[in-house]
């Protein structure tokens, strides 16, 4: 009797109202009472709080690898930050484990300050690829999400046709991915992530398969785009000057076991042009990111 | 403000008329055909007519081998007697079919739903193959009559195996980045096997009707084989004592015909449903 009281506490319903609502969206489908709610957390906890999360994998036949160890990380609504560090050092586990996909096997992860135990699926998550179905055309490979959700198909549509003017793809709904460019179904690959209005946003090298032109522009773009939101995004990268160009705060990762070596907050204008490269205390910013990285390298 | 303005000028109804894929006009369409079967149907005309000279020119008897243009003359003759036995044919082979791809349907989703199933059911799946249907087909006599049942049995006992293996590893090859991407949207496990599963598999499913198609023929075949009293496999038994060999050809030549039908029927039912499938490697990613 008193076990069966206890578990509701413990067990948070999937479709929480609170971590459903974002600045993006002004008419949220669900109900009110679920706004109010997460209005008032908001204020006191980080939209996502990572403590002491370790994780190794074990292989058979072969010493286990540490993939993340004990890295604690906050994230606030609005703010955008980047994680880098050398290939394989255990990002993109980091943003595995903030999405639900893994679990860590000790840590733990909270979304606006509940515990974060079924927070699959309620966490905007694009892939290094753009995963995008081919037997769909950009429209609905972009309401997935929204579909997945249960919303109904023109509310949908609606929503999606009206997001994808300001991310350069409304000429392209009717289009099938297998015609559409890298950095096109990168665009259509973000607009299915951010069209649920999750509050927080992962990114894994989004830019990454791309060439350096498309690259550059895509990070423009991607500013541009995600400035108008109070989201909480992150964003994995192996490029520093990336991560400047995005970034609020930079965290530097070192090589496996990752850890976090390095918290920088990155106090520059936005938006951020292009010849901010040139820019003094961009180049400092820069030199204290890769002398961090440097230093890992060498012990 | 401006960007507000900016995005309400900009929201208008999508335009239905953008080229979405290409047009395909009956022309290319006829080239593309002759391109991929024109190579094929001259060998074919090759050797009928080498078929034709040869018998005629080694003075061949025609119940040992008929030439092409009796086997022809044969079919062109009677057209009602083979039109008969194929109809009676072609009704087996469409039964056993749709009953194969229903028992192919619910196997596969029932073992990708319990691995336990599986795990249990696979290996006798496959030793279901070993065993010579052509042995078994007297004893499904002897079980369920004479009547289509036995025909109909034989040609799912054919044509099941390649639908229901290729739909299982079809469903088995998904990526795992796309199932991960469908937790990260808070897929439930059913709108995963409906939206990715069963769309990811398709391309499979296809490749094993194709092979069920050709399949399907022999199995009826056999079926008649046995105990009928029509059908182009019985036509062809009864009239094999009886030295009518030119109804023999002419009956096979019908077969193939069907098979052939069977086999396009399906090639051109999946060029259409899997249009936007580029190959059957069906990622997107620039490498």
């Amino acid at each position: 009797m008193s076990q069966t009281s206890e578990i509701p506490s413990t067990v948070h319903p999937r479709n929480d109202d609170s971590f459903s609502s974002s600045a993006l969206n002004t008419d949220p489908p669900r109900s009110d009472a679920g706004r109010n709610s997460a209005a008032l957390t908001r204020s006191e906890f980080p939209a996502v709080s990572v403590r002491d999360a370790t994780k190794s994998f074990v292989r058979p036949d072969l010493p286990p690898i540490e993939a993340v160890d004990a890295v604690s990380m906050d994230v606030d609504l609005g703010e955008f930050v980047v994680i880098v560090g050398p290939s394989g050092c255990g990002k993109s586990t980091l943003l595995n484990i903030i999405a639900g996909l893994v679990e860590p096997d000790t840590g733990n992860v909270s979304l606006q300050g509940k515990p974060g135990a079924q927070r699959i699926g309620r966490v905007a998550y694009m892939h290094q690829i753009d995963l995008l179905l081919p037997w769909r055309n950009v429209l609905s490979n972009a309401t997935l999400g929204l579909e997945i959700a249960g919303i109904a198909r023109a509310d949908a549509d609606a929503k999606a046709t009206e997001l994808a003017q300001r991310f350069g793809i409304a000429d392209f709904l009717n289009a099938y991915p297998a015609t559409l460019s890298g950095g096109m179904r990168q665009r259509v690959a973000l607009l299915r992530a951010v069209l649920p209005d999750r509050d927080v946003l992962l990114l894994d090298e989004p830019f990454k398969a791309l060439d350096a032109i498309t690259r550059a522009e895509l990070q423009r773009w991607l500013s541009d785009v995600l400035d108008r939101t109070t989201r909480a995004t992150v964003m994995v990268t192996h490029d520093v000057e990336e991560a400047l160009m995005l970034g609020d705060r930079v965290l530097v990762m070192s090589p496996r076991p990752g850890r976090i070596v390095l918290e920088l907050d990155v106090d520059l204008p936005r938006p951020r042009p292009r010849d901010i490269v040139r820019d003094s205390k961009f180049v400092d910013y820069k030199w204290q990111l890769l002398s961090a990285l440097d230093d890992d390298l060498t012990h | 403000m401006s960007s507000q303005q900016q995005i309400k000028e900009l929201t208008t109804p999508v335009d239905a008329s953008i080229p979405a894929s290409s047009e395909h006009t009956f022309a290319i369409r006829a080239r593309s055909f002759i391109r991929a079967w024109g190579s094929a149907m001259l060998l074919a005309a090759l050797g009928l007519v080498l078929w034709e000279i040869l018998v005629r020119v080694l003075d061949v008897q025609t119940w040992i081998l008929p030439p092409v243009s009796l086997i022809l003359a044969e079919l062109a003759d009677k057209p009602d007697l083979f039109l008969r036995h194929a109809s009676v044919t072609a009704q087996e082979i469409l039964i056993g079919f749709a009953v194969s791809m229903t028992f192919a349907g619910v196997m596969a989703t029932a073992m990708f739903w319990s691995r336990l199933l599986e795990r249990s059911v696979y290996p006798f799946l496959i030793a279901s193959q070993t065993i010579p249907v052509f042995t078994l087909a007297p004893m499904l006599l002897i079980w369920i009559g004479t009547g289509i049942a036995p025909k109909i049995v034989v040609v799912v006992l054919f044509t099941f195996f390649p639908v229901t293996i290729n739909l299982m590893t079809g469903l088995k090859s998904v990526d795992s980045d796309m199932v991960d991407m469908f937790r990260t949207l808070g897929a439930s496990r059913w709108q995963m096997f409906t939206k990715l599963y069963i769309r990811s598999a398709l391309p499979y499913l296809f490749a094993g009707l194709k092979v069920a198609a050709v399949v399907s023929v022999i199995g009826a075949v056999i079926g008649e084989w046995v105990s009928a009293a029509s059908g182009l496999g019985w036509l062809i038994k009864t009239s094999t004592p009886k030295f009518q060999t030119e109804l023999v050809f002419a009956a096979i030549f019908t077969l193939s015909v069907m098979a052939a039908l069977m086999f396009i029927a399906i090639a051109l039912l999946q060029s259409r449903i899997l249009r936007n499938y580029p190959g059957s490697n069906a990622q997107g990613g620039e490498s």
